[in-house]
């Protein structure tokens, strides 16, 4: 089964950063190169994998919401947080399936012979399960941060919780143009200004900032990172022909800043080598 | 009463009288042997003293005739008191004895009758009308030695009298003593050997040899649970013998069956010292389950898996079959079907291969010697591009697209010197491998008691560069014991082996594709060369150790009772432990010295794995004869319980190279990777075998099987089979008018067999750690979709076969169809991904096939004292078919398989050709959608055997002997061409890309050079995926060469020595194909390059005193 790194939130990013053109890319890959000069084949690997790896995640959270349910031992509370964020990784991975692909099977439970054969549904359709699993998932999660126990406050903002969820349905909403709920369910994050704040730009990606809704741990512990995408998109050398450390922001998408704005004069930093050439 | 006989033999007529016998029967060599001997041991008397000169006055009757007898060679039979009172007065001189006898008998009450050389003295009859005497002769004691061909004692052979009862047996020194009558016909026999019947003669020592029978009709088939004499056998077994094994110079067993058993196909996957091999007997017949043969060892169900959890050049596979040493083993019989295996249940679908070590014969101690030494090195070599040729490839490339060689194109772009040039092949896998075996056993014993203990090692080098080598130690230990009243006996052996692989951690093969001009591979000072970090020098891989040390200890007791005349209740218990240890040790001197994070790269990775199993298998037989009715049934059961525990673990950090061999020094532990599986496994099995004249044969044969790999609802399946033979031969019609044809048996069989090689725990719905955690703490995630519901993999099999022997069996023929059809394949049933996973194990509702023919011949073309010559040639055309598959178009099977034909197919594009003027290959559109698609456009080609077979020869003359074995296999498979576009990267290609497209209407084998990714990339990877990848892989293989000479007895004589022998012997000395990759047999060229088999040589000498 496709790995974590092959579907994390980085590895989207790249993906569609390069096949978007928001990333110059100097891998040597031979897919990443065809995803880059939008010569991708029905075959290729990469787009196989984040499919793959997404219905994969979201068969475990249907395994979560189907063993929470079933389980006789785990006590009312652990059941909401366990569905709760089982829910949101259902919605979470459905929403970028149908960006990516368009029309996709909606899946709802484990049952093999059902999803085998699960026709592909309208977009429309799509967003109302999105929708609908968020709602769910709202009414079940707690207000704030959990630990491992599932219960006590924790400072990482690792869990999901109701706001993390009202910031991605605040999201879902915009896709759907319904402009309206969006601004009510993002308001809801705003308002709670006790949890969330606008803070310094430079320290808006440091571990438990304030302006940050969820974070995740990075997934591989022994890597010695402290996040995928740091690995991947800082450079700290020329590009490397490897998947991590092979991209650079376009001149477009850095052109589409203005000089002032603080995203690009803190976010983005300057690497100069003359040796490379984009391939 | 009172016999005489006469010393002297008129042996001229004797064989004159004989001869036309001697001409017609097969065992003339054998008789030849007798006389000889037999005339040497005797001192000539007066041969042609048919006359007689007496000179008697009132002599008694009985002196007289002791006259006679004295001259003759005549001798007379008669009641004492027939001649107690009778005198003879008689005065002759040299008269024929018939003139004699009228003198002596002439006022005597008796009459004389001359039967052969025996003259019977009766009483006339009484004038009372009384019958006439009948004259019994009487016992004599008739005393001799056996034995073998070589000359040394041949103890238990039976010696018994034609039509009596009484039975002698040879003693340890091949002396026998038993009493017989005067015209009696004397027979000696013994398993495997030929059956001589003489007729005494009037001899009362006779001294003959006792020779290996041509045809083993008469030897004794094993059958797992029971034997029977190969006549009366139904079901389909070969195998080889411990002679056929010596002959060949091979490290693992299973290689020695190579091409000897029809319907059995073994491949060896690489020539690395140990490594696994393929072996299928009659086709695969699981999809995706295990195919390999169920191997019984001594009683015990051997695991033949590799256990390695590490990486090596063997790609992890080394066989544990190699553990069994090829000196130790007395036979291996190849069980193939359904009525041989079906005792075997859901284990013997596939094929059950019983290898028997070597027991201990009573006789006096004979101490064993054999030690060989041998050479070994690859045979064939590709065809690739020298310096300019590549170099014309890589500038062509850039200049087809426009391009100037980039900064990492060191070949072309001047930081490499262009005018180098390095045979890869030579420098990887062009050494040479030494190989040393020695072998030393003791045995002996007595009627009772007999035992043998061996030793064996073996050392074993590779073609690498670098200090690799294979070694491996072993003891067997066998004793068996039987109570005096034979009613209790108890066999018990014991093999153990330790054996220490060091080998690299991959295949130097993969590294033969270097470019030609790639830099020196040391420095100046004898240092790895690195070439300022632009050469990936692949001699570091010769720093990086991989080391399994695996320990097998195999142990079986059989205790059996006979009890009731006909009842015998045996127990075999077993144990079986494989253990193996590996340490992979990665160096930072294994790399270019310049990467960053030295104490990261030295890596350590220790890993143990431990296969346990005991088996206990109580077991009650019976045997009686009913007249002409035959009876043998057994009963029995059995318990098996087999677990593997094993572990696997990871550390790096490092502060010097010295120091990776100790997992404490390390700074990082990686995840410690456990895993443990136990399996259950219990049965009952059962066999009805019934004779009537030991002419019609029926075999039934049942088990019923549980195993802990199936659900509640499928734990336990039922199997069985039923055989039947018809020894047409033996019918009295057939024997009168067709007697040249000696042997002609028709069997057949239809049964029912199972397969379980799936993993243990696939229908419980199970999760495991994937290393990765969620808020820091380690996760477990689902491992596959559950289906608690599947079933046996069973397969239905049915078989006929003709058996013809002719000339007295010195022609065998055999002739054998066989159709094996499964309809419940148990597979990992391909789903769309959308379901989570993208299979799940379950029945496949289609059915398929595997048939084939199969011939065995062999025969003995010459036999004499001084010449033999056997040939055993033997040809398998196998045919495989998807019989049904309702509904294929609906799942992902339609890519791989099609209603109607071969199991062993493959999807590939229609290559079309190259387009003369884009210089591109071209695929045949197949659905005519104007784009060729993977799912689409792929046309399925066949990929495997189409027959196969060998020619087996033996000749020898005097201590001479030579074998021979010549292997062919007509087979399509995976051809040369490398998984590489040429010109792209750095990588070298076989000459034949030479023949490319250059301009406009070129006409050419290969595309136009590309060094992009694009157009006519792709078009590359759709050539490689295509038809014309799929080649002839046909070849001639003289697989295997053995001559030896064994010291004639005098020498041995005078030495002590009761055989010795030396030999050379030669394995794949040279192969006829038009093969273009590396090996026809591996057919690993182009992807997953692995070393191919080696051409060994090899001379030793045997010893026995």
């Amino acid at each position: 089964m496709g790995n974590v790194a092959e579907a994390s939130p980085y590895y989207l990013a790249l993906l569609t950063g390069s096949y978007g053109d928001e990333l110059v890319n100097y891998s040597t890959n031979v897919t990443l190169q065809q995803l880059y000069t939008n010569s991708l084949n029905s075959v290729d690997a990469q787009t196989n994998r984040v499919w793959t790896s997404a219905y994969n995640f979201i068969y475990q959270a249907n395994a979560v919401i189907e063993g929470v349910q079933a389980s006789s031992g785990i006590n009312e509370g652990v059941k909401h947080q366990l569905t709760g964020e089982a829910l949101f990784l259902r919605a979470y991975w459905h929403f970028y399936l149908t960006n990516l692909y368009g029309k996709i099977p909606i899946v709802t439970s484990t049952l093999y012979k059902e999803n085998a054969v699960a026709v592909r549904d309208d977009k429309v359709k799509v967003y109302e399960q999105i929708v609908k699993d968020l709602l769910s998932a709202r009414l079940v999660l707690g207000d704030t941060y959990v630990g491992n126990d599932n219960i006590s406050l924790s400072t990482e903002r690792i869990r999901p919780n109701k706001f993390v969820v009202d910031a991605f349905l605040a999201r879902v909403y915009l896709y759907m143009e319904k402009y309206e709920e969006a601004e009510l369910a993002s308001t809801r994050v705003i308002n709670n200004k006790s949890q969330f704040d606008i803070i310094d730009a430079d320290k808006v990606f440091l571990k438990n900032s304030k302006e940050s809704i969820w974070q995740i741990m990075t997934a591989a512990p022994n890597t010695n990172l402290n996040t995928t995408e740091g690995a991947g998109f800082i450079l700290t050398l020329k590009p490397q022909n490897s998947a991590a450390g092979s991209t650079a922001v376009s001149p477009r998408l850095l052109n589409s800043f203005t000089s002032a704005d603080k995203r690009k004069t803190i976010w983005i930093a300057k690497f100069t080598d003359k040796t490379v050439t984009p391939m | 009463m009172k016999i005489s006989t006469h010393r002297s033999g008129a042996w001229k007529s004797y064989v004159n009288e004989r001869r036309d016998l001697l001409t017609k029967i097969i065992m003339r060599i054998q008789l030849l042997f007798v006389i000889m001997l037999i005339t040497a041991m005797h001192t000539f008397g007066n041969a042609a003293a048919q006359s007689v000169s007496l000179s008697a006055r009132k002599a008694p009757l009985s002196k007289i005739l002791d006259q006679i007898e004295q001259q003759t060679g005549y001798y007379f039979a008669y009641k004492v008191q027939t001649v107690e009172d009778l005198l003879v007065t008689v005065e002759l001189k040299n008269v024929p004895l018939q003139e004699a006898l009228e003198a002596c008998f002439k006022n005597l009450p008796v009459n004389y009758k001359i039967s052969e050389r025996t003259i019977v003295i009766s009483r006339k009859p009484q004038q009372n009308g009384q019958a006439p005497e009948v004259v019994v002769v009487p016992p004599v004691k008739i005393t001799g030695k056996v034995t073998t061909k070589d000359g040394s004692p041949f103890p238990s052979v039976t010696v018994r009298i034609k039509g009596q009862k009484q039975v002698a047996v040879t003693n340890n020194d091949g002396y026998y003593e038993i009493q017989g009558e005067i015209s009696d016909v004397i027979v000696f026999s013994y398993i495997g050997h030929e059956t001589v019947e003489l007729r005494l003669g009037g001899q009362k020592e006779i001294d003959i040899v006792l020779l290996e029978a041509a045809a083993q009709l008469k030897e004794t088939v094993v059958k797992g649970y029971y034997s029977v004499p190969r006549e009366l056998n139904t079901g389909s077994v070969s195998g080889i013998k411990a002679i056929d094994i010596s002959r060949q110079p091979v490290s693992d067993p299973l290689m020695a069956l190579q091409s000897k058993v029809p319907g059995l196909y073994i491949a060896q996957t690489s020539g690395v010292p140990g490594a696994a091999l393929t072996v299928r007997l009659r086709g695969q017949n699981s999809i995706d389950n295990g195919n390999d043969p169920l191997y019984i060892v001594d009683g015990v169900p051997f695991n033949s898996e590799s256990i390695g959890l590490n990486s090596n050049a063997a790609s992890g596979n080394l066989s544990p079959l190699a553990s069994i040493r090829p000196s130790d083993i007395e036979s291996i019989e190849v069980l193939k079907d359904a009525d041989a295996t079906a005792i075997y249940g859901s284990r013997g679908a596939n094929g059950v291969i019983l290898i028997s070590t070597k027991k201990g014969k009573s006789g006096k101690i004979k101490l064993d010697f054999n030690i060989y030494q041998g050479a070994g090195s690859i045979t064939r070599r590709l065809d690739l591009l020298n310096t300019p040729e590549y170099l014309e490839m890589r500038n062509e490339a850039f200049k087809n697209d426009n391009a100037t060689p980039g900064m990492a194109d060191y070949d072309v772009n001047g930081t490499w010197d262009q005018s180098r040039f390095t045979d890869w092949q030579d420098v990887l896998i062009g050494g040479t491998a030494h190989f040393t075996n020695a072998h030393a056993a003791i045995s002996g014993g007595s009627a009772a008691t007999q035992f043998l203990i061996s030793g064996d090692y073996r050392n074993e080098t590779t073609v690498y560069p670098g200090d690799y080598r294979n070694r491996i130690g072993s003891a067997l230990f066998n004793l068996s014991h039987t109570t005096e009243d034979k009613k209790f006996r108890v066999d018990m052996s014991t093999t153990f082996s330790s054996n220490n692989n060091r080998l690299p951690q991959s295949d130097f093969t993969s590294n033969i594709f270097l470019a030609p001009n790639a830099p020196a591979i040391y420095n100046a000072e004898g240092t790895l060369n690195w070439e300022n970090s632009t050469f990936n020098n692949p001699l570091g891989n010769s720093r990086i150790r991989s080391t399994s040390k695996t320990d097998n200890l195999n142990s079986n007791l059989i205790l059996s009772y006979s009890f009731l005349r006909d009842f015998q209740f045996k127990t075999s218990f077993g144990y079986n432990t494989q253990l193996i240890n590996e340490v992979n040790i990665v160096p930072f001197a294994a790399g270019n010295p310049a990467r960053a994070n030295a104490d990261l790269i030295r890596t350590n990775i220790t890993a143990a794995n431990r296969v346990k199993a005991w088996i206990a298998e109580p077991q009650l037989n019976f045997n009686r004869k009913f007249g002409h009715h035959n009876l043998d049934a057994l009963f029995g059961a059995t318990w098996q319980v087999r677990n593997q525990e094993g572990q696997r673990q990871t550390y790096s950090g490092f502060l010097n190279d010295e120091l990776i061999a100790n997992p404490a020094a390390a700074a990082t532990k990686g995840a410690l990777v456990t895993n443990y599986s136990i399996y259950h496994y219990s049965a009952l099995y059962a066999r009805v075998g019934y004779n009537y004249k030991e002419r019609y044969i029926l075999n039934l044969t049942g088990r019923r099987d549980g195993s802990s790999r199936f659900g509640p609802e499928n734990t336990f399946g039922n199997f069985g089979a039923l055989g039947a033979a018809w020894i047409i031969s033996k019918e009295e019609f057939f024997q009168k008018k067709l007697s040249f044809i000696s042997l002609l048996k028709l069997r057949g069989s239809v049964g029912k067999t199972g397969n379980d090689q799936l993993p243990n725990y696939a229908y419980l719905s199970t999760y495991e750690s994937n290393s990765l955690s969620y808020n820091g703490v380690p996760v477990l995630v689902p491992k596959g979709l559950t289906n608690p519901f599947y079933g046996w993999e069973t397969i239905n099999q049915i078989e006929t076969a003709l058996e013809m022997g002719l000339l007295k069996n010195r022609i065998l023929l055999n002739t054998t169809w066989f159709r094996k059809r499964s309809s419940n394949q148990l597979v990992k049933y391909p789903l769309p991904v959308v379901a989570g996973f993208s299979d799940i194990f379950a029945n496949l509702p289609a059915v398929t096939q595997n048939s084939g023919l199969e011939f065995d011949l062999s025969s003995v073309n010459i036999t004499n004292n001084e010449w033999s010559w056997t040939t055993a040639l033997n040809l398998s055309v196998p045919w495989s078919k998807l019989v049904e598959f309702p509904d294929i178009e609906k799942t992902a099977y339609k890519n791989r398989y099609v209603v109607g034909e071969p199991l062993y197919l493959r999807f590939v594009y229609k290559y079309t050709g190259i387009d003369p003027t884009s210089g591109l290959y071209t695929f045949e559109d197949v659905n005519k959608d104007g784009s060729i698609t993977s799912t689409q456009d792929k046309v399925p080609v066949f990929t495997g055997q189409h027959w196969y077979g060998a020619i087996n020869n033996n000749l020898s003359y005097k201590g001479v002997s030579i074998d021979f074995s010549i292997q062919f296999v007509k087979q399509t498979g995976f051809g040369f061409l490398i998984n590489q576009s040429p010109g792209l990267v750095n990588f070298n290609q076989p000459t034949e890309v030479l023949d490319r497209w250059q301009q406009e209407g070129d006409i050419s084998k290969f595309q136009r050079f590309t060094r992009n990714t694009t157009t006519a990339f792709t078009a590359n990877s759709l050539f490689l995926e295509s038809d014309i990848r799929y080649t002839d892989a046909s070849f001639v293989r003289f697989r295997n060469l053995s001559v030896s000479y064994s010291l004639s007895p005098k020498w041995m004589n005078y030495f002590r020595l009761s055989s010795a022998r030396i030999y050379c012997q030669g394995q794949n000395l040279f192969t006829i194909t038009n093969f273009k990759g590396l090996d026809p047999e591996t057919q690993r060229s182009g992807f997953a390059p692995s070393l191919p088999p080696l051409r060994v040589l090899t001379a030793g000498i045997q010893l026995t005193f």
